[in-house]
């Protein structure tokens, strides 16, 4: 081995001088570190394994033989309602006789009509239905790994000292952590996209696996409120801006555990005690999991008190979708804004 | 005189829980163009925060720093292509291989991907570059860093403190790379507290304590100065006592250095005729080059500054921060 550890090279000096590259090179390099990294890896197996749990739990709410069960229950039900609206008005007749009353109504005639196979949530297992439902359910999920996915691949370079040596060849530091951000959103998009994909996939297997049967009579399932593609582009934007998020954090906290920490903290105290406790529910428009509840159902409600001039109750407010998606946004940009500051300002050691 | 780097009171002040330490205090100094630079002083006083503010990761509180003539940090940009660094230990994702480590700083850069393998290649990495770099040794790490500021062909070389934790072999290495690098036309500049190591390798230096410059120039020039640059031989005699009585006698300066007496002279033989005259019989005589650890520590002598062995038999007396 020779003594130094430079070889002479003879070329001209433009073939091995950088040419520098543009910011959308900048972002590419990044999204290739984000798949590099084993956690990226951990996620997308994680949100794999998740999503397979979701959908067989889907697959049994939805099996003919389940189906076929409740229809059952249904069955008798009806067959049950002449026989119980005559013990009502037996027990109602007794009551008048003692009570002296012939007003007193117990409300027979309603008890005996059955409810309906709509109103038992009984009809066919559409797959748009059950894509639906598969994707409320892991819409939060979705938003969380994005957010650990950005928090650690920014995180991950203050804690390794790498962030150094990287700011040695890119120095320009709004445009590295618009990189970095930008980076963050896409794997957030890219997360979100794969879970709802994986997700529409699944419902589409169950609703052909457990088609019922033609002895099974089912009504057509409800029609939803909006189409599938907008409630997915509401989580895409929704696991988005986790990213970025998760990534301004690591800009300003500079640590995987200590993001992880304050998420889950203020998860705990803010978001599972504050905004119940206090002010008798009235923060709860405050509350970020409450306002992404918002965003993706479209609205959602939450019991506050409300005192009269004699007494308070607690009564059922309504948070709108604006109110939902304005806050998120504000927080997030404040977030952003944070942390980017920092990058800016402080120094690297 | 062209030079490479040029700071002009600069000063940095960290704040740490309610506390001040100031690091760098009215830092002055240039770097000529070409050639190996040795940045030199005691752990603490400030070599790596100085290094930091040229790399624009550390904000100076004052004073203005150029790089190639442009103003650092916020002109940076336009020479960073042309500045290559390894700032305290080699640090890149532990979990990557040395060639993914390389491929993205290369491609952060535009540089073609061909140069990952040159440089692996050249700093005697190739066959290691699938290799994750948690498993490297502190040398090949050390190597990886060297090729990844080559990856850009920099004009401008900062070490900072290379040698720290690696072998005789992979000190030799560090060291002769920078002589090549110096002897190609680049400037490198090399911050340590190991002074033997640098002036071995040095031409210039600049010499800082508490943050501040002490004294810079030619390695001969300074040691040539401060007190450094009478010559000397080292004497090894059957008597010393007797020898040194003799000598003393005679008008020479001299000091005792366990059996052997340091005398003073620009004249060899004048010591030999005067022991031989008293019947005393040179067994050694070895002329005493003066070097920078003794030019250093007669500098920094009224500083209350010191190598690190001074220090670890003194105790800790600087105050600056790295």
């Amino acid at each position: 081995m020779s003594s130094t550890l430079v070889s002479p090279d003879s070329r001209p000096r433009a073939d091995r001088r950088p040419k520098g590259t543009s910011f959308a090179g900048l972002v590419g390099v990044e999204l290739r570190r984000l798949w590099w990294r084993r956690l990226t890896k951990v996620v997308v197996a994680a949100v794999v394994v998740f999503i397979g749990a979701t959908v067989y739990n889907a697959y049994n709410e939805s099996s003919p033989e389940r189906i076929a069960q409740q229809l059952d229950s249904y069955r008798i039900m009806q067959q049950e309602a002449p026989r119980m609206v005559e013990e009502c008005h037996k027990q109602e007749a007794i009551e008048r006789d003692r009570s002296g009353d012939p007003t007193l109504d117990f409300g027979c005639d309603q008890q005996g009509q059955a409810p309906t196979l709509e109103q038992m949530g009984l009809a066919l297992p559409l797959a748009d239905t059950i894509t639906e439902g598969i994707a409320k359910t892991i819409a939060l999920l979705l938003a969380f790994v994005a957010l650990l996915l950005g928090a650690s691949f920014v995180g991950a370079e203050f804690s390794t000292g790498s962030m150094g040596l990287w700011l040695t060849f890119q120095p320009r530091r709004l445009r590295v952590a618009a990189s970095k951000l930008t980076a963050a959103a896409a794997g957030g998009v890219a997360i979100a996209v794969l879970g709802l994909v994986l997700a529409n996939l699944g419902a589409r297997m169950v609703a052909v696996v457990n088609r019922p049967g033609s002895d099974l009579k089912l009504p057509p399932a409800p029609a939803l409120e909006e189409p599938l593609a907008v409630l997915g582009l509401r989580i895409v934007a929704l696991a988005l801006g986790a990213g970025v998020v998760g990534a301004a954090l690591g800009l300003l906290l500079r640590h995987t555990a200590a993001i992880i920490g304050a998420v889950l903290g203020f998860a705990v105290v803010v978001e599972g005690i504050v905004m119940q406790a206090f002010l008798q529910g009235r923060l709860q428009p405050w509350s970020v999991l409450k306002n992404i509840e918002a965003f993706i159902e479209r609205g959602t409600t939450y019991l506050a008190e409300s005192c009269g001039p004699s007494s308070c109750d607690y009564t059922e407010r309504t948070l709108s979708y604006t109110h939902g998606w304005v806050f998120l946004l504000v927080v997030a940009l404040a977030v952003v804004l944070a942390g980017v500051a920092a990058f800016r300002r402080r120094d690297v050691t | 005189m062209d030079v490479a780097v040029r700071t002009v009171n600069l000063r940095k002040t960290y704040l740490s829980r309610g506390s001040r330490r100031v690091a760098v205090t009215g830092l002055s100094m240039a770097v000529p163009l070409g050639g190996v630079h040795g940045f030199l002083g005691p752990n603490g006083s400030g070599k790596t925060t100085t290094i930091r503010m040229l790399l624009g990761l550390v904000r100076a509180d004052s004073g203005t720093a150029e790089v190639f003539g442009e103003a650092v940090p916020k002109r940076l940009p336009h020479v960073v292509d042309r500045v290559g660094a390894i700032v305290e230990s080699p640090k890149f994702f532990p979990a990557f291989t040395a060639r993914q480590n390389l491929t993205l700083l290369a491609s952060a850069i535009g540089s073609p991907r061909h140069r990952v393998d040159e440089v692996l290649e050249a700093t005697h990495l190739g066959d290691r570059g699938r290799d994750r770099y948690a498993g490297f040794s502190l040398g090949m790490k050390q190597r990886l860093a060297i090729a990844a500021t080559l990856l850009k062909d920099p004009d401008l070389l900062i070490f900072d403190e290379p040698t720290n934790g690696l072998d005789p072999a992979g000190i030799r290495e560090v060291r002769d790379t920078m002589r090549t690098l110096g002897e190609q036309g680049k400037t490198v500049l090399v911050s340590s507290h190991i002074l033997a190591e640098v002036e071995q390798v040095a031409d210039t230096v600049s010499i800082i304590g508490h943050g501040s410059l002490l004294a810079e120039g030619r390695v001969s020039d300074i040691l040539g100065g401060a007190g450094a640059g009478t010559a000397q031989v080292r004497v090894g005699v059957a008597s010393p006592d007797r020898a040194a009585e003799v000598l003393t006698a005679d008008g020479f300066t001299l000091t005792r250095d366990d059996a052997y007496l340091v005398v003073g002279t620009e004249d060899p033989s004048a010591v030999t005729r005067a022991l031989a005259g008293h019947g005393l019989y040179v067994a050694e005589l070895v002329p005493v080059r003066p070097d920078l650890e003794s030019a250093f520590l007669a500098l920094t002598a009224d500083e209350g500054l010191g190598t690190d062995a001074d220090r670890a038999a003194g105790g800790r007396r600087s105050g600056g921060a790295a």
